[in-house]
């Protein structure tokens, strides 16, 4: 009895330790994932409680972020999926809650048809975009994040920007998208 | 597009660039968190939970206020979070529910009352809380039950909890009683029952009038919505230990579409505690998590003797389903406007099952 306690005490020790290190982290990915704080914190900490049941799975220190953002990932797929809210509308509200307070770089047409392109994706499509965009994420890291080998991540990311730029109808869109008077330019 | 083009346009796309790490700690401070992780630890299996107890049992044990509160802040009593998300093989959807965190109008119970009328469904079809005639459905026959089925529970109680039902909003009229149903309903993993007894509520928004006949032939050809639950009844239970739960829905005798089975969506009241000084009016709480359901809004009435804030959450009850959502406590912020913007002490409704026609 005795030793598991002790156990206990050393996961919940642990467990302490992947929530100080990665809790930023992981309230970023949530909050570029979902429109209210509270739905990110929420998303937060249900991806540390299965964390914890799962601590026999653990990697390494340097590989731990990227198997907690898989774990978010399932998470929030089955909290979308509860919530029933479209992906469409979630952008739409970060859209705008963004540019209320913050000029763009681009015209909001541009970045609105980027977002809805984005929404036409597979959600696994978009997850590995956000994953490479947003989290910035090597190929390999995010293959740990996924389970899948690195050439894998990046066979699947290739297609997905392929999938991206014909939604986005490319050539047009490198005629379409023009920066803003007085912006910086590319 | 090039690469480069998309990475900056992508950056212009994301919502957090510019949130600090000091942020990110004032938002979600690294002790709050770890009490909440750790509670959601403490908590067993929902899963394990849903095989032994139907949300249905779950739901009809109010507990007080203060104990509501208890409850919470002990963090566990409640049983009701699971470790993973767990896929659960067979039947049609479980159907997850909206969470949006809105508030209701605190406007009294509308719609159908519970009883028998002279001339209403009830009389035609209920006697003695039995189904009393056979009701010929697209897809679902309900007769009366064989004499030797005994509910293990009071009408009374299965009726506070199908009240509870979401798919009830709107009906005017409503049958309720027990009886066994024979379903072969056309949909995706629907389930083939053969007089499996039940109970029902029968409802329709359409109900029979003084003018028109109220038989059964002018019953079926009706809009009905028809919420099922096994609970309490024998040989219900299918092999996965959770009774039988959905609802059925029709277009009535002129409609081309083909009738529905969704989940049971049940509207409960969830335990609360304040967690937070009342602060630029507004009142800080935190909320028991809601077994396999999503918080769903609140609502606060306010009369002489002080101001109740009742929080609403659904439960999407169902046969079966492909994912019981996992929940933990959570906090919120309740503005205090009108009525309720003086007040200082909030009391605490009671959890459970609440109408759904509010």
């Amino acid at each position: 009895m005795r030793e598991t306690e002790q156990r206990v005490r050393d996961k919940n020790a642990e467990l302490a330790r992947v929530v100080a290190t990665h809790r930023q982290a992981l309230l970023r990915y949530a909050l570029r994932r979902l429109d209210d704080h509270s739905a990110a914190e929420d998303l937060v900490a249900e991806t540390f409680v299965v964390a914890w049941h799962r601590f026999n799975e653990i990697p390494p220190r340097d590989q731990e972020l990227f198997w907690l953002y898989g774990i978010a990932g399932r998470v929030l797929s089955n909290t979308l999926r509860g919530r029933q809210r479209s992906l469409r509308l979630e952008m739409r509200l970060a859209f705008e809650r963004e540019h209320a307070q913050d000029a763009p770089r681009y015209s909001e047409e541009d970045i609105k048809q980027l977002m809805e392109a984005l929404a036409e994706l597979r959600p696994e499509e978009r997850e590995l975009l956000q994953l490479t965009y947003w989290e910035r994420l090597s190929y390999r890291e995010i293959g740990l994040a996924l389970g899948c080998t690195e050439k894998a991540a990046g066979i699947r990311i290739s297609r997905a920007r392929q999938h991206l730029r014909q939604l986005l109808n490319e050539p047009d869109i490198t005629a379409t998208i023009t920066p803003l008077p007085n912006q910086e330019t590319l | 597009m090039n690469d480069d083009l998309l990475t900056t346009l992508m950056t212009d796309l994301d919502p957090v660039r510019h949130l600090s790490d000091s942020t990110l700690d004032e938002l979600v401070p690294y002790d709050h968190l770890i009490t909440r992780v750790l509670s959601g630890i403490e908590q067993p299996a929902a899963r394990a939970v849903r095989a032994r107890t139907s949300i249905w049992h779950l739901a009809s044990l109010r507990v007080s206020a203060v104990a509501a509160a208890v409850v919470l802040v002990a963090s566990g009593a409640t049983a009701f979070l699971n470790s993973s998300p767990t896929a659960v093989s067979g039947g049609f959807a479980l159907g997850a529910v909206h969470s949006s965190w809105v508030e209701y109008s605190a406007s009294p119970s509308t719609g159908a009352t519970y009883g028998v009328a002279t001339r209403s469904m009830a009389a035609v079809l209920i006697s003695k809380g039995r189904i009393s005639t056979v009701l010929h459905l697209d897809g679902l026959t309900i007769t009366p039950p064989s004499t030797s089925v005994q509910p293990r529970v009071s009408a009374t109680q299965m009726a506070s909890e199908l009240w509870a039902t979401t798919a009830l909003r709107g009906q005017t009229e409503v049958a309720f009683g027990y009886g066994d149903i024979t379903l072969n309903v056309s949909q995706d993993g629907a389930p083939k029952l053969h007089s499996v007894p039940v109970w029902v509520a029968i409802a329709t928004s359409k109900p029979c009038t003084a003018t028109s006949a109220c038989g059964a032939s002018a019953i079926v050809s009706l809009p009905l919505t028809v919420v099922v639950s096994g609970y309490g009844l024998p040989n219900s239970e299918r092999t996965n230990g959770l009774p039988i739960a959905f609802t059925y829905k029709n277009g009535g005798k002129n409609s081309t579409a083909k009738p529905r089975l969704l989940a049971a969506v049940e509207q409960v009241s969830v335990a609360w505690v304040q967690s937070g000084p009342f602060l630029n009016g507004r009142f800080h709480i935190t909320v028991a998590p809601v077994p396999c359901g999503a918080l769903n809004g609140y609502s606060l009435t306010t009369n002489p003797d002080g101001t109740t804030l009742t929080v609403k959450g659904l439960i999407p009850e169902s046969t079966i389903g492909d994912y019981c959502t996992m929940s933990v406590a959570s906090s919120k912020d309740i503005p205090l406007r009108g009525a309720s913007a003086d007040a200082t002490t909030f009391h605490h409704a009671p959890t459970g099952p609440i109408r759904a026609t509010n």
